[in-house]
């Protein structure tokens, strides 16, 4: 692609990712499918292990193409356990490397944060790869003791 | 655990299904060994795909001595744009979006006093506070990208002028 041109395939294709999820009811462009600044899934309260209330947490994905390294950030929000975590690749926290993951539970005042490393070099691998995380082990390890 | 179900990458989408994803979003053009590395097929299997994706339009390749690279082709990405545009969205709701953003553009270059994306990137040596400056880098990024579904979305309406009434999924 032109260097500075965007790659519409992108979003189209990360949408398919997260539409595949188990957990995951719905997807839609943000703030609508001309703009399609980011992209939100719906997820079902109850097909997440453990499940949690009545309200629907939500998964959101930003991301841009900048190589060597992307920008993006994956936030997974629960409103009813006041779960919050998100794995990020951006100029934040440049001390913990390119990427970090972080997390804050309803117990705690500040987020924490995390180094990470991913085996995956492309988006919608990477995608996948933190979804897996997400639901097999972040989910049931932060939340799993309310 | 045990009971986990199988959630993986190569048991959640089919090798063609890998290749393509992996192909549509590489940020430079990549080998075919690495997209099938990333895809966790074999090397044939990748080939044959890719070769499909480039016959179709979807992928162009470009070949130097004995490599060859592949990305998403420009123009054929275009066009699945613009006719996703054209066909799921009314003139109206083009032009209201349309009017979105350039409100949004509007208060950027407003809030930052800048004229350009570039512009307010260049000013980010020249805060101290480093939320502000995580906005500016924040509100650039998303610029660059407003103006790029911008001219899309500009693009959709000529095509309206050009082929007015003719909407496939006539939800209007």
């Amino acid at each position: 692609m032109n260097r500075g041109a965007e790659n519409p395939a992108l979003y189209r294709t990360l949408k398919d990712v997260l539409e595949r999820q188990a957990e995951v009811t719905s997807v839609r462009f943000e703030p609508d499918a001309i703009q399609k600044r980011y992209l939100a899934a719906a997820i079902d309260s109850q097909r997440v292990v453990p499940p949690t209330g009545s309200e629907s947490p939500q998964l959101e994905v930003h991301w841009k193409l900048t190589p060597p390294h992307d920008e993006f950030r994956i936030d997974y929000a629960d409103p009813n356990a006041e779960f919050h975590c998100g794995w990020h690749q951006d100029d934040d926290h440049d001390d913990l490397g390119a990427a970090h993951f972080q997390y804050q539970t309803a117990s705690m005042e500040t987020p924490a944060y995390e180094a990470v490393v991913f085996e995956a070099a492309s988006p919608p691998k990477l995608l996948w790869e933190c979804c897996e995380d997400l639901f097999n082990n972040v989910i049931p390890d932060y939340t799993g003791e309310l | 655990m045990s009971d986990e179900p199988d959630r993986s990458w190569t048991n959640g989408l089919s090798a063609a299904d890998r290749v393509e994803a992996v192909a549509l979003t590489v940020g430079k053009p990549r080998t075919a060994n690495w997209i099938a590395e990333e895809a966790e097929v074999a090397h044939e299997t990748a080939t044959k795909y890719l070769t499909r994706l480039v016959d179709d339009g979807t992928l162009r390749s470009d070949t130097r001595g004995q490599q060859t690279t592949y990305e998403p082709d420009p123009v054929g990405q275009y066009l699945a744009e613009m006719r996703e545009l054209y066909e799921e969205h009314s003139p109206d709701e083009l032009a209201a979006s349309l009017e979105d953003i350039n409100e949004q553009i509007r208060t950027w270059k407003t809030k930052y006093d800048v004229e350009t994306a570039n512009q307010l990137r260049a000013s980010l040596g020249r805060t101290d506070d480093v939320t502000d400056e995580r906005n500016r880098r924040q509100a650039a990024r998303e610029w660059d990208h407003l103006e790029t579904r911008r001219r899309l979305v500009e693009d959709a309406l000529r095509l309206y002028d050009r082929f007015p009434g003719e909407r496939r999924s006539a939800s209007a």
